[in-house]
Protein backbone atom coordinates (compact mmCIF):
# COMPACT_ATOMS: atom_id res chain seq x y z
CA UNK A 1 0.00 0.00 0.00
CA UNK A 2 1.46 3.30 -1.06
CA UNK A 3 0.50 6.05 1.34
CA UNK A 4 2.17 9.09 -0.19
CA UNK A 5 -0.41 9.36 -2.97
CA UNK A 6 -3.98 8.86 -1.87
CA UNK A 7 -6.33 6.52 -3.68
CA UNK A 8 -9.20 8.79 -4.86
CA UNK A 9 -12.13 8.72 -2.47
CA UNK A 10 -15.64 8.01 -3.65
CA UNK A 11 -18.91 6.64 -2.35
CA UNK A 12 -20.93 4.23 -4.48
CA UNK A 13 -24.57 3.78 -3.51
CA UNK A 14 -26.97 0.90 -4.01
CA UNK A 15 -30.62 1.28 -3.02
CA UNK A 16 -33.66 -0.92 -2.49
CA UNK A 17 -37.01 -0.26 -0.79
CA UNK A 18 -35.59 -1.53 2.52
CA UNK A 19 -31.96 -0.52 2.55
CA UNK A 20 -29.20 1.73 1.34
CA UNK A 21 -25.69 0.36 0.86
CA UNK A 22 -22.91 2.95 0.78
CA UNK A 23 -19.55 1.63 -0.42
CA UNK A 24 -16.68 3.81 0.72
CA UNK A 25 -13.79 3.43 -1.70
CA UNK A 26 -10.21 4.73 -1.54
CA UNK A 27 -8.68 7.08 1.05
CA UNK A 28 -10.92 9.23 3.23
CA UNK A 29 -8.37 11.93 4.03
CA UNK A 30 -8.69 15.35 5.66
CA UNK A 31 -9.33 17.16 2.38
CA UNK A 32 -12.28 14.92 1.39
CA UNK A 33 -13.71 13.94 4.77
CA UNK A 34 -16.40 16.62 4.58
CA UNK A 35 -17.74 14.86 1.49
CA UNK A 36 -18.15 11.71 3.61
CA UNK A 37 -19.92 13.72 6.32
CA UNK A 38 -22.33 15.29 3.82
CA UNK A 39 -23.03 12.19 1.72
CA UNK A 40 -23.46 9.78 4.61
CA UNK A 41 -25.66 12.31 6.40
CA UNK A 42 -27.98 12.50 3.41
CA UNK A 43 -28.03 8.72 2.93
CA UNK A 44 -28.81 8.17 6.61
CA UNK A 45 -31.84 10.43 6.22
CA UNK A 46 -33.35 8.39 3.40
CA UNK A 47 -36.61 6.59 4.33
CA UNK A 48 -35.25 3.04 4.53
CA UNK A 49 -35.07 0.58 7.42
CA UNK A 50 -31.36 -0.08 7.15
CA UNK A 51 -28.22 1.80 6.16
CA UNK A 52 -25.20 -0.41 5.48
CA UNK A 53 -21.75 1.11 5.05
CA UNK A 54 -19.40 -1.24 3.21
CA UNK A 55 -15.79 -0.49 4.18
CA UNK A 56 -14.15 -3.35 2.28
CA UNK A 57 -12.57 -1.02 -0.30
CA UNK A 58 -11.69 1.78 2.10
CA UNK A 59 -7.90 1.89 2.49
CA UNK A 60 -7.54 4.85 4.87
CA UNK A 61 -9.70 6.98 7.14
CA UNK A 62 -8.91 9.74 9.62
CA UNK A 63 -10.89 11.01 12.59
CA UNK A 64 -13.23 13.29 10.62
CA UNK A 65 -14.18 10.30 8.47
CA UNK A 66 -14.82 8.24 11.60
CA UNK A 67 -16.96 11.17 12.75
CA UNK A 68 -19.01 10.86 9.56
CA UNK A 69 -19.80 7.24 10.52
CA UNK A 70 -20.74 8.30 14.05
CA UNK A 71 -23.00 11.09 12.78
CA UNK A 72 -24.73 8.81 10.26
CA UNK A 73 -25.31 6.25 13.01
CA UNK A 74 -26.90 8.99 15.10
CA UNK A 75 -29.19 10.05 12.23
CA UNK A 76 -30.38 6.46 11.82
CA UNK A 77 -30.91 5.87 15.52
CA UNK A 78 -33.04 9.00 15.85
CA UNK A 79 -35.44 7.75 13.19
CA UNK A 80 -35.32 4.13 14.45
CA UNK A 81 -33.43 2.75 11.46
CA UNK A 82 -30.59 0.23 11.54
CA UNK A 83 -27.02 1.25 10.78
CA UNK A 84 -24.04 -1.04 10.43
CA UNK A 85 -20.55 -1.38 8.98
CA UNK A 86 -19.29 -4.21 6.80
CA UNK A 87 -15.84 -5.70 6.20
CA UNK A 88 -13.40 -3.05 7.43
CA UNK A 89 -9.77 -3.82 6.63
CA UNK A 90 -7.57 -4.76 9.59
CA UNK A 91 -6.02 -1.29 9.82
CA UNK A 92 -9.42 0.39 9.97
CA UNK A 93 -10.93 -2.21 12.29
CA UNK A 94 -8.03 -1.46 14.66
CA UNK A 95 -9.00 2.23 14.65
CA UNK A 96 -12.63 1.34 15.38
CA UNK A 97 -11.51 -0.80 18.32
CA UNK A 98 -9.03 1.76 19.70
CA UNK A 99 -11.67 4.50 19.64
CA UNK A 100 -14.26 2.12 21.19
CA UNK A 101 -16.53 2.82 18.22
CA UNK A 102 -16.68 -0.95 17.70
CA UNK A 103 -18.70 -1.01 20.94
CA UNK A 104 -21.49 1.11 19.46
CA UNK A 105 -21.31 0.60 15.68
CA UNK A 106 -22.36 -2.93 14.62
CA UNK A 107 -19.71 -4.51 12.37
CA UNK A 108 -20.35 -7.47 10.07
CA UNK A 109 -17.82 -9.58 8.24
CA UNK A 110 -19.80 -9.67 5.00
CA UNK A 111 -22.64 -7.91 3.25
CA UNK A 112 -24.97 -10.90 3.32
CA UNK A 113 -24.83 -11.07 7.11
CA UNK A 114 -25.51 -7.35 7.38
CA UNK A 115 -28.54 -7.54 5.12
CA UNK A 116 -29.89 -10.65 6.91
CA UNK A 117 -29.62 -8.98 10.27
CA UNK A 118 -32.90 -8.77 12.24
CA UNK A 119 -34.08 -5.52 13.75
CA UNK B 1 15.45 19.39 9.91
CA UNK B 2 13.67 20.32 6.69
CA UNK B 3 11.20 23.19 6.99
CA UNK B 4 8.13 23.96 4.89
CA UNK B 5 5.49 26.64 5.33
CA UNK B 6 2.05 26.27 3.77
CA UNK B 7 -1.15 28.23 3.65
CA UNK B 8 -3.64 27.18 6.29
CA UNK B 9 -6.16 25.17 4.31
CA UNK B 10 -6.68 21.42 4.04
CA UNK B 11 -5.64 21.21 0.37
CA UNK B 12 -2.35 23.06 0.96
CA UNK B 13 -1.70 20.99 4.09
CA UNK B 14 -1.45 17.90 1.89
CA UNK B 15 1.89 19.13 0.51
CA UNK B 16 4.02 18.56 3.65
CA UNK B 17 2.22 15.27 4.18
CA UNK B 18 3.14 14.10 0.68
CA UNK B 19 6.78 15.18 1.10
CA UNK B 20 7.16 13.39 4.43
CA UNK B 21 5.42 10.22 3.26
CA UNK B 22 7.63 10.12 0.17
CA UNK B 23 10.68 10.12 2.46
CA UNK B 24 9.07 7.47 4.67
CA UNK B 25 8.53 5.28 1.63
CA UNK B 26 12.07 5.94 0.34
CA UNK B 27 13.46 4.86 3.71
CA UNK B 28 11.56 1.57 3.56
CA UNK B 29 9.32 1.95 6.60
CA UNK B 30 7.18 -0.99 7.64
CA UNK B 31 3.49 -0.61 6.66
CA UNK B 32 2.32 -0.14 10.24
CA UNK B 33 4.74 2.70 10.95
CA UNK B 34 3.96 4.37 7.62
CA UNK B 35 0.22 4.16 8.33
CA UNK B 36 0.78 5.69 11.78
CA UNK B 37 2.78 8.60 10.36
CA UNK B 38 0.16 9.32 7.70
CA UNK B 39 -2.63 9.22 10.29
CA UNK B 40 -0.75 11.48 12.69
CA UNK B 41 -0.01 13.99 9.92
CA UNK B 42 -3.66 14.07 8.89
CA UNK B 43 -4.78 14.64 12.47
CA UNK B 44 -2.16 17.21 13.43
CA UNK B 45 -2.53 19.20 10.20
CA UNK B 46 -6.32 19.16 10.43
CA UNK B 47 -6.11 20.42 14.00
CA UNK B 48 -3.73 23.19 12.93
CA UNK B 49 -6.06 24.34 10.13
CA UNK B 50 -9.40 24.01 11.90
CA UNK B 51 -8.63 24.69 15.54
CA UNK B 52 -5.23 26.36 15.76
CA UNK B 53 -5.77 28.78 12.91
CA UNK B 54 -9.57 28.71 13.25
CA UNK B 55 -10.08 28.07 9.53
CA UNK B 56 -8.38 31.34 8.60
CA UNK B 57 -6.71 30.62 5.25
CA UNK B 58 -4.62 33.81 5.46
CA UNK B 59 -2.67 32.19 8.28
CA UNK B 60 0.09 29.61 7.87
CA UNK B 61 1.23 26.24 9.12
CA UNK B 62 4.92 25.66 9.82
CA UNK B 63 6.20 22.10 9.43
CA UNK B 64 9.70 20.82 10.30
CA UNK B 65 10.66 17.20 9.79
CA UNK B 66 13.50 14.71 9.76
CA UNK B 67 13.06 11.22 8.34
CA UNK B 68 15.79 8.62 8.86
CA UNK B 69 15.67 4.86 8.42
CA UNK B 70 15.23 4.56 12.17
CA UNK B 71 12.62 7.18 13.02
CA UNK B 72 10.58 10.15 11.88
CA UNK B 73 10.36 13.42 13.82
CA UNK B 74 7.82 16.07 12.87
CA UNK B 75 6.97 19.47 14.36
CA UNK B 76 3.77 21.25 13.33
CA UNK B 77 3.09 24.79 14.49
CA UNK B 78 0.10 27.03 13.82
CA UNK B 79 -0.53 30.72 14.46
CA UNK B 80 -3.16 30.16 17.10
CA UNK B 81 -3.09 30.86 20.82
CA UNK B 82 -2.63 27.20 21.73
CA UNK B 83 -4.69 24.99 24.02
CA UNK B 84 -4.44 22.63 26.95
CA UNK B 85 -4.44 19.07 25.57
CA UNK B 86 -5.24 17.68 29.03
CA UNK B 87 -8.59 19.49 28.86
CA UNK B 88 -9.73 17.63 25.73
CA UNK B 89 -12.49 15.16 26.73
CA UNK B 90 -11.74 11.44 26.47
CA UNK B 91 -13.63 10.38 23.29
CA UNK B 92 -13.83 6.76 24.43
CA UNK B 93 -15.98 7.54 27.48
CA UNK B 94 -19.65 6.59 27.14
CA UNK B 95 -20.83 10.21 27.44
CA UNK B 96 -18.59 11.21 24.49
CA UNK B 97 -18.77 8.18 22.24
CA UNK B 98 -21.62 9.60 20.11
CA UNK B 99 -19.78 12.85 19.42
CA UNK B 100 -18.54 12.98 15.81
CA UNK B 101 -15.45 15.00 16.77
CA UNK B 102 -12.60 14.83 19.25
CA UNK B 103 -10.73 11.62 18.33
CA UNK B 104 -7.68 13.11 16.62
CA UNK B 105 -5.40 13.55 19.64
CA UNK B 106 -6.39 10.17 21.05
CA UNK B 107 -5.50 8.49 17.74
CA UNK B 108 -2.12 10.24 17.56
CA UNK B 109 -1.36 9.13 21.12
CA UNK B 110 -2.33 5.56 20.25
CA UNK B 111 -0.28 5.30 17.04
CA UNK B 112 2.85 7.35 17.78
CA UNK B 113 5.81 6.61 20.03
CA UNK B 114 5.97 10.19 21.27
CA UNK B 115 3.65 13.18 21.09
CA UNK B 116 4.32 16.42 22.94
CA UNK B 117 2.47 19.73 22.90
CA UNK B 118 4.80 22.64 23.58
CA UNK B 119 3.43 25.61 25.53
CA UNK B 120 1.20 27.42 24.78
CA UNK B 121 -0.02 24.42 22.77
CA UNK B 122 0.30 25.66 19.19
CA UNK B 123 3.30 23.40 18.46
CA UNK B 124 3.12 19.63 18.47
CA UNK B 125 6.11 17.31 18.24
CA UNK B 126 5.53 13.83 16.83
CA UNK B 127 7.91 10.86 16.81
CA UNK B 128 7.46 7.46 15.20
CA UNK B 129 10.10 4.74 15.14
CA UNK B 130 10.37 2.41 12.16
CA UNK B 131 9.61 -0.89 13.88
Amino acid sequence: MTLKSDTPFKIDVQRSAEFVIARLIGSCTMDVAQEAVDRLGRLAAEPVDRVVVDLSELVFIESSGLGALVAAHGHCRRRDADFCLVSPRASIRKMLVLTHLSDVLPIYDDLESALRRGR
Amino acid sequence: MIEIVVQSDLASAKRPEELILAEVERCGYCPGAAFAIKLALEEALTNAVRHGNSGDATKHIFVRYRVTRERTEIEIRDEGRGFQPDCVPDPTRPENIDCPNGRGIMLMQAYLDEIEYVEPGNLVRLVKWNR
